[in-house]
């Protein structure tokens, strides 16, 4: 009989269940890699589409999407309003940029640094939660605040100390040579294998994404993601089930911070260069548009949430191109600015009308195929 | 911890003396001593009020009782603790586990989460493992998660299975927190009103469950319930308290002889 | 000594601006339960307005207090009304995140009718100074702790003796009974929207005058509302009128003696320390752990 049992559980504990489901996972594969070589097509698309200008969003949105994730992870999931989380992409760049081959770095190769970002922002994430052990709610926010000020000085300070007023650079990467041998992968001039460009940025980026995406869902769909609600739900009734809840909040402080800092290294390196510009009380006002839009409760609604950032302005843009609306002054004069209006205006109206943001709409939208004759 | 060694006697699981809780000048319960062996179905009844649940959150380190209070747990290894002064968290993983009067189930969480919630002490998947997942985590999952089934089974939960405790009825509520309970696995459950809140059918089924899971797992119950019939038909021993005083303490036909008792009820409860 | 007194000087000059803004900061706090993100953009908007005001027309600086109280109050009741009330019952950080989402519109909106370039300092208060043996202050200064001043006097009395205040602090302490006794709790919500904008907006048209460029990281001195809210007790007026003090003379010392970078990071950490010391401030009442 347990036999039986045990692979029925096996069966429901698999992420992936139903037919429509593996559908769905290949054909989303088979695009995501297909998408850069779709990108890469030298073509102009009708109503001057901006093509181009997706890769680096792309790229973009895939490097917030962990950051944004795993604020949720600690905001949605175990409740803890953590706005020191913008502090951790400083805490990525300032380890990219100590143990990187820029100027100032120790010249360790990137594969390296990143598995070391995220223990080291995995012990930072435990400092700054410990506030959490002593204030809640609001209170947390605040301290928190505290963190992100305290963040920004620290590279300011490291950056005067190293690269004085210039920004902190972070020279491309190389392609481990074992790989020299895949298609699409020539020397530069200089003869060197550099990861440069949109392109094999995604292939850098994206699998990362992927895995730290991975990594979230996993912990949250098992022992500790459950105490992370219960925490956030109760934390007297979950005490009273064993879970010492102090040290649950600092766990999840740490899986958090850990992935917000592989995240900051990532677009570190992507974006080439940060300074002391890059970190401004705005980069909050960054993550709330994407995680609000996105949905607050779940990983989803931070992947989700970090593709309308990125990509949003695009299709705004674009259409701010089309003949008519270019031909308003007011809107050809204001066109950055009102992509911000609308980002303000989303989140209220989000807030407002539709909590769960677009996960939740998501959800619905599977609800209503759901009900279809065909059940999946 | 000091091994008890005594065979022979009935062995205690709970031992607490003297215990007093005050909120300002309330004392919620007063110089409560009472001591639970193992096998027993103790049960506590009394009036609204009377200090039940305040006992309970007593040993579960909710509440720090006045200074002067014992209360020993004997485990399921035989080591005693003192559990005076130790975190409610400490407190369940020695093999305590309770019940909410009012409930304190995860709304948020399917059935299933709930009852692996109660399995938490039992596995030591951390965020590391966890999210790695195929492996240690997989593998720690499926075990947990036949524990749980068998509870499921036992507490005829199996259609709610993954359905969000949310939107579940009072009854099934009250059951399923009885199951986490049990998935804790514990060497004393502290059931705080049950049945409270429920119909008769459903008061029956968790009488029976109660009975089902002493016989299956001999575990050692403190019962706290206002159905009178119900208490003296089950419960082996019972203390009565009233106003946070202990008034009575002896089987079903003492306490219903109890002078005390017979007049702190009458006219008040029912069953007498 | 001297540097120290002169810091200290305009540290209380600055600390009565920022205890007027914590002051807003927390009547709302205070009453509907909102810690508004977006009060430095208030404070921002008071500023940018009395440019406009001042500068481009020219009016007289009295009649542009006013008139920008008035329009800044008139928002934060409109906000109340439009985005805030439909709100009530959500968890408190998506409340928190609405008034981000008010926040980044108002920023919006002033790029767009100021555009991104920073404006210098908005000259319409007497420009000389007072020299008191080595120290030496300036008209600014003095006016604007004394209109600071007068705004937080005329609030406290406002407060503690009108009627509408005695609703505003029954509703703060209970909301049901107040609402049991008949007060309107929508109006005590809007009022306080109303007055916690003005607070800001009014200290956004004096810092105007104080600061030396006006642009968008203005906001930011609006936010030191939190710490020196914080450091009073979040829901104490007492206290927020003291933590904008501590906050402004400490802020103005560390700019003195350590560099500007410290500006942020003293009032932050300072609110950090008290946190965690007396996490509900030094007037603040403790929070109900249930059980
Ligand atoms: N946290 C608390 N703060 C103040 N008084 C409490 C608290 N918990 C319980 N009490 C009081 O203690 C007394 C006993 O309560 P309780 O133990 O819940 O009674 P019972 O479970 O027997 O109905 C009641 O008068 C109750 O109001
Ligand atoms: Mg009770």
């Amino acid at each position: 009989m347990s036999g039986k049992y045990i692979t029925d559980y096996r069966e429901d504990l698999r992420l992936i269940k139903t037919t429509p489901q593996r559908i769905v996972l290949v054909v989303g594969v088979l695009a995501t890699i297909a998408i850069p070589f779709i990108l890469q097509i030298d073509w102009d698309p009708p109503f001057d589409y901006p093509w181009r200008a997706w890769g680096t969003a792309l790229n973009l949105a895939l490097a917030w999407a962990i950051g944004a994730a795993a604020f949720n992870l600690l905001l949605g999931y175990t409740g803890q309003i953590s706005i020191a989380h913008a502090a951790f992409l400083i805490v990525g760049s300032m380890t990219g940029a100590i143990l990187g081959q820029g100027a100032f770095g120790l010249g360790w190769s990137l594969w390296v640094i990143l598995p070391i970002a995220a223990v080291v922002g995995a012990v930072i994430g435990v400092l700054v939660g410990l506030p959490a052990l002593r204030v809640r709610g609001l209170y947390l926010f605040m301290a928190t605040l505290a963190v992100h000020f305290g963040a920004i000085l620290l590279f300011r300070k490291y950056q005067l100390a190293t690269t004085k007023f210039n920004a902190i650079t972070y020279p491309a990467p190389s392609i481990p040579s074992w790989l020299h041998w895949l298609p699409f992968i020539n020397p530069d001039e200089a003869g060197e294998f550099l990861i440069k460009g949109d392109f094999r940025w995604f292939w850098v980026i994206m699998p990362i994404t992927s895995l730290c995406i991975i990594y979230m869902v996993n912990v949250l769909r098992t022992r500790e993601g459950r105490a992370f609600v219960a925490v956030r739900d109760n934390d007297v009734a979950a005490a009273l089930l064993g879970i010492n809840v102090a040290r649950t909040k600092l766990r999840a402080f740490a899986a958090s911070s850990a992935m917000v800092t592989v995240s900051g290294v990532l677009l570190a390196y992507f974006i080439t260069a940060r300074s002391d510009e890059s970190w401004s009380i705005e980069i909050i006002l960054d993550v709330a548009i994407m995680t609000v839009v996105g949905g607050f409760s779940t990983i989803r609604g931070g992947v989700l949430g970090a593709f309308f950032f990125f990509m949003a302005p695009l299709w705004l843009e674009w259409i701010r191109g089309w003949g008519f609306i270019d031909s308003v002054d007011w809107i050809k004069k204001n066109g950055a600015n009102i992509d911000v209006m609308i980002f303000g205006l989303a989140i209220i109206v989000v807030l407002v009308f539709k909590p769960e943001g677009l996960a939740g709409l998501w959800a619905d939208i599977k609800r209503y195929f759901k009900q279809w004759p065909f059940k999946y | 911890m000091v091994a008890v060694t005594t065979i022979g006697v009935a062995n205690p699981v709970l031992e607490i003396e003297n215990v007093t809780v005050q909120f300002g000048g309330l004392k919620a319960c007063n110089d409560v001593t009472f001591r639970i062996n193992e096998g027993e179905l103790f049960a506590m009844i009394g009036p609204n009020g009377a200090g039940k649940t305040t006992v309970i959150n007593a040993i579960t380190g909710v509440y720090s009782p006045n200074p002067g209070a014992t209360i020993d747990f004997t485990d399921s290894g035989g080591n005693r603790h003192d559990l005076l002064g130790q975190r409610p968290h400490d407190i369940v993983s020695r093999g305590i586990a309770r019940t909410f009067q009012n409930l304190a189930l995860f709304d948020a969480l399917t059935v299933l989460d709930n009852l692996m919630l109660g399995r938490y002490i039992h596995s030591d998947v951390g965020v590391l493992s966890g999210g790695v997942f195929w492996g240690k985590a997989l593998k720690d999952e499926l075990r947990q998660r036949e524990v749980v089934e068998r509870i499921i089974d036992l507490l005829e939960i199996s259609q709610y299975r993954n359905e969000a405790v949310g939107e579940l009825s009072y009854g099934v509520r009250k059951r399923l927190e009885l199951g986490r309970a049990l998935a804790q696995e514990p060497h004393l459950l502290l059931l705080d009103e049950p049945m409270a809140g429920q119909n008769l059918e459903e008061k029956q089924d968790m009488v029976r469950f109660i009975a089902d899971v002493r016989s299956e797992l001999g575990t050692t119950m403190l019962l706290i319930e206002h159905d009178m019939g119900v208490v003296m038909s089950i419960a082996e021993r019972i203390v009565v308290l009233n106003f946070g005083q202990m008034i009575g303490i002896g089987t079903p036909e003492e306490i219903q002889q109890n002078p005390d008792v017979v007049s702190a009820y009458l006219g008040t409860e029912s069953g007498v | 000594m001297d540097t120290f007194l002169q810091l200290t000087a305009s540290g209380i000059a600055l600390g009565s601006v920022y205890a007027m803004v914590a002051l807003g900061f927390v009547l709302v706090f205070k009453s509907t339960d909102v810690l508004n993100f977006a009060h430095g953009e208030f404070l921002m908007l008071g500023s940018f307005l009395a440019l406009t005001f001042l500068v481009e027309w020219n009016l007289n600086i009295v009649f542009a207090i006013v008139a920008i109280a008035f329009i800044v109050a008139a928002l934060g009741v409109a906000l109340h009304y439009g985005i805030m009330k439909p709100l009530v019952g959500q968890p408190l950080f998506s409340v928190v995140l609405v008034t981000i989402g008010i926040a980044i519109v108002i920023r919006a909106f002033l790029l767009m009718t100021y555009g991104p370039l920073e404006r210098g300092r908005i000259l319409a208060l007497p420009q000389g100074q007072l020299d008191i043996g080595n120290l030496v202050i300036p008209y600014v200064d003095i006016i604007l702790f004394l209109v600071s001043s007068a705004a937080v006097v005329i609030f406290y009395i406002f407060f503690k003796s009108t009627t509408i205040g005695l609703q505003m602090r029954a509703v703060a302490e209970n909301l049901e009974a107040a609402a049991a006794m008949g007060v309107s709790p929508n109006k005590v919500f809007a009022v306080s929207w109303g007055i916690g904008a003005l607070m800001a907006g009014v200290a956004g048209v004096m810092y105007g005058n104080f600061t030396a460029v006006i642009d968008l990281n203005l906001a930011a001195i609006g936010l030191r509302a939190f710490p020196a809210a914080m450091i009073g007790g979040l829901d104490s007026v007492e206290g927020a009128i003291l933590g904008g003090l501590i906050v402004g003379v400490s802020e103005q010392l560390a700019a003195g003696y350590f560099g500007g970078d410290f500006r942020d990071v003293v009032a932050f950490g300072l609110m950090f320390v008290v946190l965690m010391v007396r996490p509900y401030g030094f007037f603040g009442t403790k929070d109900l752990i249930r059980v």
